[in-house]
């Protein structure tokens, strides 16, 4: 799994490429707890190029979605896969989060 | 026939990617579709992490040893670990809501794995955990589509079914499964032969209950023959041999039930 931050205006876009399971779950805890820690409160996760998600992966941005909450931003998904949009539907954390199918219209949400 | 194939690896989450690689590849060999071989994959995934987090508690603390038994349409995974007995039912269900506060991330896993697989089932002793998980393929054929551990023979008339495992928790449904689509296709009139069944629990119980009760429904009967002295104590205790008819051998079932189709 690979992570990549580019820092907007308004929110911090985390790119993530590759797989996102229990071996590279800690990778994405760290980047998300950093980018909070710093201040950022609103986060947008392009998972355009995540081949796979496990609950690993899910619990992390579940974790990142409560932080945030609390200071008053929020955490967003964009671009999932079929699969992933899958797993995030069979979790039933589809409800919990807001998904963009489109990165543009996401950065444009918040 | 079934084939079995299996991997033994060190727990460490770096393992799961090779272990999930060899269950597709089993799913698939199975005939099973993409998409059903997906979820075997993400619950073997899930499965696996369980263990490592909560069963060995760290990584490098035990081994995995996973079989995967192949069958046209169906596959079943067997996961074995040696560490803590992981109780399932005490992992919290993730409430299915939008209130973030009552979202229980540690359960996700285990609701996806009972959202994914077909059967799961996990049976804890003091030496190892076994968690069993099957799944089929869409509209496969369900009828005779007996597993390796159910011997099934047809005798004028007469389905012979020889149960070759412990009747527990994780057997019991399949034999069940196995008794009702024989009964929903016509075949009424049974025998459980009970010479290879060292242990009845009371699901195996509840099973044979069951699919006798269909069998009567249905105008036939449901006969068990050739019970181990154990198994035939177990009936004695709780009453049992007051409900089924208990006979010597196959031989003497056989021909009780056809004299009460002769007469039917």
């Amino acid at each position: 799994m690979e992570t990549n931050v580019i820092e907007l205006k308004r929110l911090d876009l985390l790119e993530i490429e590759g797989r996102v399971d229990s071996n590279t779950a800690s990778a994405l805890h760290e980047v998300l707890n950093e980018r909070i820690d710093q201040g950022t409160s609103n986060i947008l996760v392009d998972l355009s190029n995540v081949s796979y998600m496990s609950s690993a992966g899910l619990r992390e941005l579940v974790t990142a979605l409560k932080r945030v909450r609390k200071n008053g931003g929020d955490l967003r998904l964009c671009a999932p896969s079929e699969r992933v949009t899958d797993v995030i539907e069979l979790a039933g954390l589809n409800s919990l989060f807001e998904i963009f199918d489109d990165r543009t219209m996401a950065v444009g949400s918040f | 026939m079934a084939e079995t194939r299996r991997l033994q690896v060190r727990g460490r989450y770096q393992n799961i990617p090779g272990i999930i690689d060899f269950v597709n590849e089993a799913a698939l060999a199975a005939g099973l579709g993409e998409d059903e071989a997906f979820h075997c994959q993400l619950s073997v995934d899930e499965a696996c992490t369980n263990i490592i987090e909560h069963a060995y508690g760290a990584e490098d603390a035990g081994r995995i040893e996973v079989a995967c038994e192949i069958e046209p349409g169906i596959i079943t995974v067997r996961i074995v670990d040696y560490g803590q007995p992981f109780d399932p039912g005490a992992v919290p269900e993730p409430v299915d809501t939008n209130e973030l506060d009552q979202i229980e991330p540690g359960g996700i896993g285990l609701h996806l794995m009972r959202k994914l697989m077909d059967e799961v089932n996990f049976e804890f002793g003091d030496a190892h955990n076994t968690l069993t998980m099957i799944k089929r393929r869409a509209g496969a054929p369900q009828i005779v589509d007996t597993p390796e551990a159910i011997q099934l023979e047809q005798r004028d008339g007469v389905s012979i079914v020889t149960p070759q495992a412990r009747m527990d928790a994780a057997f019991a449904p399949v034999l069940e499964r196995v008794l009702l689509a024989l009964i929903e296709a016509g075949s009424v009139s049974l025998v459980v032969e009970m010479k290879e069944v060292p242990y009845i629990s009371s699901p195996g119980l509840k099973a044979l209950v069951t699919a006798w009760r269909s069998a009567r429904e249905h105008g036939g009967d449901l006969l068990l023959c050739s019970l181990s002295e154990r198994v035939r104590g177990v009936f004695e205790v709780i009453g049992f041999t007051r409900i089924f008819e208990i006979v010597e051998d196959c031989a003497d079932a056989v021909s009780a039930l056809r004299g009460r189709q002769a007469r039917a």
